[in-house]
């Protein structure tokens, strides 16, 4: 979960741009800047492995390492060829994979699912977020807090003009986390793939050739 | 190093010397009984709860907390926040008080506690007198 130095380092940076915050209202919406954040990025992945069991469609599957799954992002068999699958429910902190099509042998299965933060918080009321967040995101966590601090009414550190300021990078920030995340944080990675309708894990209707007329060699 | 267990301010007893302070009734017997005072207590909490509800989020429910005694129990304020309710209970107490002379100083300090609270500077307290029961008076 989050080093307590870099927790640190941004309490502290807000508090010094917030006159007459209290910690515990810099907190509350530390969570919610979080969970925005995560929702909107998609950045916060887990690998979860499923046993399949022959003919069962529904597993209920559920994070080890904190927060609660939001999206499912992949699904693959042990040869990594990729499986239908939908998440119809979602019960915090997991949440139920259901197979499109049910499988006729036992294995384990990959599942890719993208994740928020959950309650409950620290004992200090921080949430349970990734450890890699402050250190990669501290900015935009920053801007976030700023922001959204800053557009509450009536308080000391109300300010309407570096609120919009603070929100737009923050919402920069998310944008540039969620293309990082997509492109598994590879510099100067395609920024366009194939869309999903593509994919195909037979060889039904051809084999491939390297070009479309071996005589054009 | 700091010890945490120094801080002034912390507990209910600690908030009714300093508010006796500031009303020049550390002397026995009191001018101001402990229960009014703690009643001032327990209102301020309650009109920070309005104004700052943010200082009433814990990890567990928002409750206001409530005092019957001076005790050493601890008022779950942040320390930045504390000289605020010092204050505003003394100004709720001045505004109990039946002399009219010290409107202007519950007034004042009424406005300390909200310029704490929701504001960024202090207004200068006024109204000053020698007060009733004062060992200068």
């Amino acid at each position: 979960m989050m080093n307590e130095r870099d927790v640190d380092r941004l309490l502290n940076l807000a508090r010094t741009e917030l006159v007459g915050a209290s910690d515990a209202g810099i907190k509350a919406q530390l969570y919610d800047v979080c969970r925005e954040f995560f929702k909107d990025s998609n950045s916060w992945y887990e690998h979860i492995s499923v046993s399949i069991i022959s003919g069962q469609r529904h597993y209920r599957i559920t994070p080890a390492e904190g927060g609660m799954i939001l999206r499912l992002a992949a699904v693959w068999d042990n040869n990594r060829i990729p499986l239908s699958a939908i998440l119809p429910h979602l019960d915090p902190p997991s949440a139920e994979l259901e197979l499109v099509y049910p499988q006729n042998t036992n294995f384990t299965a990959k599942c890719v699912v993208t994740k928020q933060i959950v309650e409950p918080t620290t004992r200090e009321m921080l949430p349970e977020a990734p450890r890699w967040l402050l250190p990669v995101y501290h900015e935009t966590i920053l801007d976030g807090l700023l922001g959204k601090m800053m557009g509450q009414t009536t308080k000391s550190y109300s300010n309407d003009t570096q609120s919009v300021y603070h929100l737009r990078r923050f919402r920069d920030g998310i944008m540039q986390a969620r293309v990082a995340s997509e492109r598994a944080n590879l510099y100067g990675g395609q920024a366009w793939r194939f869309p999903n309708s593509f994919r195909t894990n037979s060889q039904r209707g051809g084999v491939s050739t390297p070009f479309p007329r071996p005589t054009s060699w | 190093m700091e010890n945490p267990e120094d801080e002034r301010l912390d507990t209910v007893e600690s908030y009714v010397n300093e508010v006796r302070t500031l009303l020049l009734d550390r002397r026995s017997p009191h001018r101001y009984k402990d229960h009014e005072i703690l009643t001032a207590l327990n209102t301020s909490l309650a009109e920070a709860r309005r104004v700052r509800a943010d200082l009433f989020i814990y990890r567990h429910g928002n409750h206001v907390p409530y005092f019957t005694s001076v005790s050493g129990e601890t008022v779950p304020i942040e320390t930045q926040f504390r000289l605020a309710f010092v204050y505003g209970i003394a100004g709720h107490v001045l505004e109990r008080d039946d002399e009219d002379v010290q409107d202007q100083r519950a007034a004042s300090f009424t406005s300390q506690f909200y310029s704490i609270l929701i504001g960024i500077q202090r207004p200068p307290v006024q109204g000053g007198n020698k007060g009733p029961g004062s060992p200068q008076a």
